[in-house]
């Protein structure tokens, strides 16, 4: 198994992306940070999240190429599913595009 | 759509999967960092400490969780590489690395997504699960999860 530079680039990049402020993802409310619980903006536990069903569904997300839409939930909190779809479409991540 | 969000990566579809998957491993990477409890006068969430000593995302602090994100982060590799998906196994790892932290929900949770994999590797997820393993712990008001 060996990535290319370009790839380990996209991976790096990607990895820090979601921390990043401006990304819109970033935060305790957001299911994309291994969270146990979904918090609300003063960082009280509102909701279960699970952060290994949501680790499955963003690879899952991946190999569509982000049409989060045509992915079922399975056992995904309906919270976290919710805000997956309104992040991940073919054209859009977040509220811009790629 | 020249470049994936304002880096010098060309959003391809193929480079647009391998982001996507770039996020998937911050976030089981996170889990070590975010969904840990270790004893500090009480078994406590690990968080965003202003003392970067007690600090969630210093690597340095409690390092059998680094330890665990990185065995955690291979099998993610692995699954980029491959263009496969993610699987319970993902979160599977060696009882020693437990002890110092413990996750909150990790084992109803992996019995959640896959009671058959979780049955198989019980133990596994047992000794690295919080409720399992200790007795008196700060859980925020929340009740420990019940799959």
């Amino acid at each position: 198994m060996s990535f290319t530079t370009e790839q380990m680039t996209i991976l790096t990049y990607a990895c820090g992306y979601v921390d990043n402020s401006s990304s819109g993802l970033s935060g305790a409310g957001n299911p994309y940070h291994g969270h146990l619980w979904e918090y609300s903006s003063t960082y009280t536990p509102i909701a279960n999240s699970n952060y290994i069903a949501n680790y499955i569904f963003l690879t899952k997300i991946a190999r569509v190429y982000g049409n989060a839409s045509s992915l079922s939930r399975g056992v995904m909190f309906q919270k976290d599913y919710n805000a997956m779809l309104e992040d991940f479409t073919l054209t859009t991540l977040g509220t811009k595009t790629w | 759509m020249n470049s994936v969000r304002g880096s010098n990566i060309s959003a391809t579809s193929e480079n647009i999967k391998l982001f996507i998957y770039g996020i998937a491993i911050h976030c089981i990477s996170d889990t070590f960092a975010h969904s840990a409890w270790t004893n500090q006068s009480g078994w406590a969430r690990v968080k965003h400490s202003s003392n970067w000593e007690y600090n969630a995302d210093n690597s340095s602090y409690l390092t059998m969780r680094y330890t665990a994100a990185q065995t955690a982060v291979q099998s993610a590799l692995a699954k980029a590489y491959y263009g496969s998906e993610g699987v319970l196994a993902d979160f599977i790892l060696p009882s020693s690395y437990f002890g110092t932290f413990y996750l909150g929900n990790y084992a109803p949770y992996a019995k959640k997504v896959n009671s058959t994999i979780y049955n198989s590797a019980s133990s596994s997820f047992n000794a690295g699960d919080l409720d399992y393993n200790v007795s008196n712990y700060n859980f925020e008001n929340q009740v420990y999860y019940v799959p």
